[in-house]
This record gives structure tokens, C-alpha cells and sequence, in this order.
């Protein structure tokens, strides 16, 4: 549980014919790690993929990019789902059907798409010529005269003049810029261009056109027009045929794609001249049917083995039950376990919501962040969002929790003198009246104080659960001296500032110095002693100053406690714009309450979704995993896949 | 009176200082987590780490608030 599942290393050994059919026994048994294959020597060398594989991957190919256009949905359900034999069956002919309805109308809207661009670059070009109101026929074809036409910064006709006299000149305003056309004979082109450029000249491709401008643009409007009509046409007919063909196309990517996977096998494992031999590792319970199904698969052909060689270096599949598995996105997001360590998944699973609940803790907040995660897990059905949906929905779950123990509901009191059904039913009410004399467990306002001391007591019980974590992995890797003097000295250091802040809260109580000595110091004195020896040690005086960075984490669970006050601090506020400023005043004033309200509390939801899940996240990123969690596990991938929109026979 | 008045103002310095300290220094570390994390979306577990941990700080100034105000 604690623990990602224990691996066996094993390796498959057969002779080479077994091959393909070991490659399919594989991958139906979906369990093995392989462990790709990577010095070639003189007997053993990697194996060569399956014949059929570039076929595969060319079909494979054609397939991806019909699916590409079509835009399948997140979490889409086949209605239909496809049997291998039947894909095998009509597995050319499908595809090239598909290919020909397809590619043949692809084709054609690149076309399209191609002259639309035209369309419209002619169009750019012919608007400002308009402007300059020069027939089209009168700007190009001269054989001694040079015509440049283009959008210039300014007029440059004053430096045209210095080197010529034979030219002539139209320029005409045309959208904040200056259109154009220079006639200039041929002899002075080169000059007269080199001034243009001067200008920042940006030149217009002037077309070959026998009609007017006018003419011409309202051909190319109507060309346009009737270009996107088709265009339309063909994208909903693409894109009804691929709606009918969806689940053939989802069942024909699928098979394909295992289909090359398996043919590949070959590149990760090593083959001799008779012989392959696959190695990886399998999940320990696995082991026995694994061996069985390969040997009867190839009738006693294929062995599995387990190897017990030096290089043992499993990858980690985690391992927790169901309520804890939305958290394993935390724990890998921060880092994968190693093979050997304790994985924090089950540990955060409890905390985090704890936590969340204990900082946001409101009633009303608990049931909108519920009902809205409720709702978004209908929307967002890909993992990851499944995943921390869930989370939120615990952690929404924990916030009605403590909302009760500190009978909060959008910041108001439910229970009390002051309590909700007192301010809008009167103080008379009989409802009023049977909860004026309860008190919540507790009032985050009133005893603010008393959960501060606490705060930091879940803090040292947080961390020291982490530093018993902490011995247990070093101690599995690297023995019980680097234990004691790498993590146990730090849990003594733990249990000293436990007490000594329990010395210094005993005196401030009594009103007593704060240093005089109690017995809570004197506890804490051999610890800390303990402590201090140790390190000096096993890690070097050096780090002794990371007391401080200890007690600073210690102090830094306060924060369970200051971004609760922050938000009810928030709501409280509201509340009282609300309905003491805003509502006596009038129609006008309770319009503009309702609206500071509704804004007020949106934001402070929102700020509670965010706040209390970064600050929890953190708390367990920075103060609990930093003290025993160093990851850097690879994640388990079995060769295999489990079907979604194929069947086997 | 007085003094009380100057306790809470001192408290509400002791937070309000401290908070734009540990946004001085949060915002180049959220900076540069940002970017690597566009690099390598892994990094995020690692850079929402490193981010925060000036923010410590502020909770220095909410203890010493509340030493101020309450005890």
C-alpha cells in the first residue's frame, strides 16, 4: 500500500519463429516492462522489425491524417466497437475507400483554399490602384519607360527632380499611406529607384487586366463567394462522412497502431542467429500466469525466467486504493517514486483534504466548490481533470465539515446570539432562540490564539510522521547508520523545537519571562543536545544553522490558520456591505448589495479554491516530502494496451 | 489607548511588510518557474516548490502579529 508494487525482473527466451506469436502474447498479457535492448555484441544484435511493419505504418499514416480533420472529442464513446478478424479482413480496402471519399475532396479544398489566397492578395493590389485612378491597361507594357507603382512615406518628388526632368508623377491618399506611380524613362530607373527606397518604397505587383477596376473587383467578389460556398459544401460533407465513419476510423487508427507495436517488438529486444530473448520486468503476482500463458501459447517453445542478476532496477507502478488514486497526480507532479521508497500518495490522500477543509471550513463555500466540481467532472472527462476533480470534490467534502465545527455558512454564524437566523428572522424567531445557545466548537476569530498552537502542533505531527518515513528509506538503502545520522537526528531536532515552543507558550501564558526555564525546556535540552551531536557527525557543523530552517517550517503550518482567517475576514466584510450598509438605505442600496454579494463571495470562492489547494499543496510539497521523498522512479509501462475501440475475436 | 493603537499598527506593518518582501522575492523565482515550466510541464511539482518558499516570511509576520496583538 505504502509501497509501489513489487517487480520480478524476468526474461523471455525462445526460438526466433516464436517470435511474432510471443510479440502477440505479450502484448494481450499487457504486464511485461520491457527493458530495450541496446549493445549489440557478436552473438546477439537487435532484432529487425516485421515485414509488414512499413505497411503498417504507411496505412497507419493515412488513417492519422483523415482523423486529424475529423476532431474527436475528449472522452468520446464508440457506439459501434469493431472485432480484429472483421478490420483484418477489410483492412485495404477500407482504408483506400476512406481514402479515396476523403482525399480526393482534401484535394480539392487545398485548391480552393490556394486560389482564395489569390483572390485576396489581387484584391490588396487592386484597391489602392483604384485609389491612384489610373487605368489598370495604362501601368504596365512600355518599352522605353519604366513604371514603378507602390506606397511610399512621403512625396518624392522634389528629390526625383535633382536627377530628372523627364518623369511624371500621381500619388493619391489611400488608408494613412501614400499610393504612387512613378513613369520614368528606363536610363534613370536604377536612380529614381534608389530614391523610392528612401521613401521606405513598398511595392504594389500591378496585374494584367483588359477590364476596369470596378469590373474586376466585383468578378473577384463573385468568384470568392461562390469559391466558399463550395468550400463549406465539401468541409461538411468531409466532415459528415467522417461523423458516420468516426468509430471505424477511432477502431482502424487503434488496430493499427497495435498492430506496429507489436511488429516492432523486435527492435527492443536481442536476437541471435536462432534465438530472442526479451527482458523486463512483471509484477510479482503476475509472474505465474505469465509463464504458464507463454508456454502454452508456443506449446513449451517460450520460457520465462526470473533473473536475479546485480542490475536490478525495477520501474514503479503505484500502487494505492481507489480513494487515494486522484492524489497520485499530486505525488507525480512533484516526482515518481523510486522503486525503494515509500510512496506519499496514501499519506497525502488523508492530509490534503484535512488541510483544505481546515483553512476554508465554511458550509455554504463546501457546497458550491461540491456541486460546481460535481458538475465540471460531467464536462472534463480526461484523466487528468478527473483527477483533481475528485481531489476537489474531497477536499469540498472536509470544507462542510469544518464549516460545522466552526458553524460557519457564507461567513455567517449558524449558531449563537448573532447567528443568520437572528439577523434575518429576529432575534424573536424560534428558530433564533433554539440555536442562541450553542456555541460552534470552535470560532476561528475568537480563539484565534488557541488554533494558532495548534496549527503548529499538526505541523510537528506532520513532519515527524515524515522523518519516520524518512529513516524507513534510508535505512532500506543505505543502512541504519546514515539513518540515524541523516534523519533520525532531525526528528529529535523536530521533538526540541516542539517543546521549546511549548516552554515559550507556558511562560507567555503565566506572564512569566519568557526565557525563565520550565519543564518543557528542560525536556527539549537533551534532544536538542542529541540532536546537535549527531549532526555535527554525520552532516558537518555546516548544518547546524539548518535548525532555524526547521523551526521556520514548523511556524509555517500557521499558514492552516491565517488563510482561513483571511477568508472569513473576506466574507464577513461582504456581509456587512451587504446587509448593514447597503440594505437599510433602500431599493436602491439592496440592488447594489445583491451585487456586491454575488461579486463578493465569487471571488472569495474562487480565492478559496485556489488558496487553500496551492497552500495545502505546498505544505506537503515543501514541508513533508523534502524530508524523506527524493523520487526519480521511472513509471511502469507494460507492453500492451487495453482496447477501447477494438475487440479481440 | 495609545499604546494599543501603535500594537496594532505595528502588527499590521509586521504583515503587510513582510508580504511585499516575499513578493519581491517571489517574483523573479515565479518568473524563471514559469518558463521552465513551459519548457518541461514536469517541472511543475519542482517550480510551485521553489516559488513559495519566500513566502515563509509572511507567515513570520503573521506569528509576530499575533504575539503583538494577543499575548
Amino acid at each position: 500500500m505504502f509501497e509501489p508494487v513489487r517487480m520480478v525482473k524476468v526474461s523471455v527466451v525462445g526460438p526466433k519463429e516464436y517470435l511474432e506469436k510471443t510479440s502477440d502474447t505479450l502484448y494481450r498479457l499487457n504486464g511485461l516492462h520491457i527493458e530495450d535492448y541496446r549493445e549489440e555484441e557478436e552473438y546477439f544484435r537487435i532484432g529487425e522489425p516485421l515485414e509488414k511493419a512499413s505497411k503498417l505504418s504507411k496505412l497507419l499514416v493515412s488513417v492519422r491524417s483523415i482523423l486529424a480533420y475529423a476532431g474527436v472529442k475528449d472522452g468520446h464513446e464508440p457506439e459501434r466497437i469493431f472485432s480484429i478478424s472483421e478490420l483484418d479482413r477489410e483492412l485495404d480496402t477500407k482504408v483506400r475507400e476512406l481514402e479515396e471519399v476523403i482525399n480526393s475532396r482534401i484535394s480539392r479544398i487545398k485548391e480552393i483554399e490556394e486560389r482564395l489566397r489569390k483572390i485576396s492578395d489581387e484584391r490588396r493590389a487592386l484597391i489602392p490602384l483604384k485609389a491612384l485612378e489610373i487605368p489598370p491597361n495604362l501601368l504596365t507594357g512600355y518599352r522605353n519607360l519604366e513604371v514603378f507603382v507602390g506606397f511610399v512615406r512621403a512625396n518624392p518628388f522634389e528629390k526625383i527632380v535633382e536627377i530628372t526632368k523627364d518623369f511624371e508623377i500621381f500619388t493619391a491618399e489611400f488608408e494613412d499611406e501614400l499610393v504612387t506611380a512613378v513613369f520614368v524613362k528606363k536610363d534613370y530607373a536604377d536612380d529614381v529607384f534608389r530614391i523610392l527606397q528612401e521613401f521606405a518604397f513598398k511595392e504594389i505587383p500591378v496585374p494584367i487586366l483588359d477590364v476596369g477596376y470596378d469590373e474586376r473587383l466585383s468578378q473577384l467578389d463573385s468568384e470568392e463567394s461562390e469559391l466558399k460556398e463550395e468550400l463549406t459544401k465539401l468541409k461538411e460533407e468531409i466532415g459528415r462522412y467522417e461523423q458516420d465513419n468516426l468509430d471505424l476510423l477511432l477502431a482502424l487508427e487503434e488496430h493499427l497502431s497495435i498492430e506496429l507495436e507489436k511488429s516492432e517488438l523486435p527492435l527492443r529486444v536481442a536476437t541471435s542467429k536462432y534465438a530472442f530473448v526479451v527482458v523486463g520486468y512483471i509484477p510479482e503476482d503476475m509472474f505465474d500466469s505469465f509463464r504458464k500463458e507463454l508456454s502454452r501459447e508456443s506449446g513449451g517453445k517460450v520460457v520465462a525466467l526470473k533473473v536475479n542478476d546485480s542490475e536490478f532496477n525495477p520501474p514503479t507502478a503505484l500502487k494505492n486504493p481507489g480513494f487515494a488514486k486522484p492524489f497520485e497526480l499530486l505525488t507525480k507532479s512533484y516526482a515518481i517514486p523510486r522503486y525503494n521508497e515509500i510512496d506519499p500518495t496514501l499519506i497525502m490522500s488523508v492530509f490534503f483534504p484535512l488541510f483544505f477543509g481546515f483553512m476554508l471550513g465554511d458550509i455554504g463555500y463546501g457546497l458550491v466548490i461540491l456541486i460546481l466540481s460535481l458538475w465540471l467532472s460531467t464536462k472534463f472527462k480526461t484523466e487528468g481533470w478527473q483527477s483533481l476533480l475528485n481531489v476537489l470534490k474531497y477536499s469540498a467534502i472536509t470544507t462542510i465539515i469544518f464549516g460545522f465545527v466552526y458553524a460557519e455558512f457564507f461567513g455567517f454564524e449558524i449558531v449563537g446570539e448573532e447567528s443568520i437566523f437572528a439577523k434575518f428572522l429576529g432575534h424573536e424567531n424560534a428558530i433564533a432562540k433554539a440555536v442562541a445557545d450553542f456555541h460552534p466548537v470552535t470560532n476561528r476569530l475568537h480563539d484565534a490564539p488557541m488554533l494558532l498552537v495548534l496549527t503548529i502542533g499538526i505541523g510537528v505531527f506532520h513532519m515527524g510522521m515524515a522523518y519516520v518515513i524518512g529513516i524507513r528509506n534510508v535505512v532500506k538503502e543505505h543502512g541504519w547508520k546514515h539513518a540515524i545520522e541523516e534523519k533520525l537526528n532531525w526528528f529529535f531536532a523536530l521533538i526540541s523545537i516542539a517543546f521549546i515552543i511549548t516552554g515559550f507558550i507556558i511562560n507567555n501564558t503565566a506572564g512569566l519571562p519568557v526565557f525563565q526555564l520550565n519543564a518543557a525546556y528542560v525536556i527539549a535540552i537533551p534532544f536538542f543536545l542529541a540532536w546537535a551531536i549527531l549532526t555535527v557527525i554525520g552532516e558537518g557543523p555546516m548544518f547546524l544553522i539548518e535548525y532555524l530552517t526547521l523551526l521556520s517550517n514548523t511556524i509555517s503550518y500557521a499558514r492552516l490558520l491565517a488563510v482561513g482567517l483571511a477568508s472569513v475576514g473576506f466574507a464577513v466584510a461582504f456581509n456587512y456591505m451587504t446587509f448593514e450598509m447597503l440594505w437599510p438605505s433602500g431599493p436602491l442600496g439592496i440592488l447594489i448589495g445583491i451585487v456586491v454579494f454575488a461579486i463578493g463571495h465569487f471571488i472569495n470562492i474562487l480565492l478559496g479554491i485556489l488558496d487553500p489547494g496551492l497552500q495545502s499543496l505546498r505544505l506537503h510539497y515543501v514541508e513533508f516530502f523534502v524530508k524523506f521523498f527524493e523520487g526519480g522512479g521511472r513509471i511502469y509501462t507494460p507492453f500492451g494496451r487495453k482496447r477501447k475501440y477494438t475487440k479481440e475475436d | 489607548m495609545a499604546v494599543e493603537g501603535m500594537v496594532a499598527v505595528g502588527a499590521g506593518l509586521a504583515v503587510g511588510l513582510a508580504g511585499i518582501g516575499a513578493g519581491l522575492g517571489e517574483q523573479g523565482i515565479g518568473a524563471a518557474a514559469v518558463g521552465a515550466m513551459a519548457e518541461d510541464p514536469g517541472f511543475f511539482g519542482r517550480g510551485l516548490l521553489m516559488t513559495v518558499i519566500p513566502e515563509t516570511i509572511v507567515i513570520f509576520g503573521l506569528v509576530v502579529s499575533f504575539l503583538l496583538m494577543f499575548m
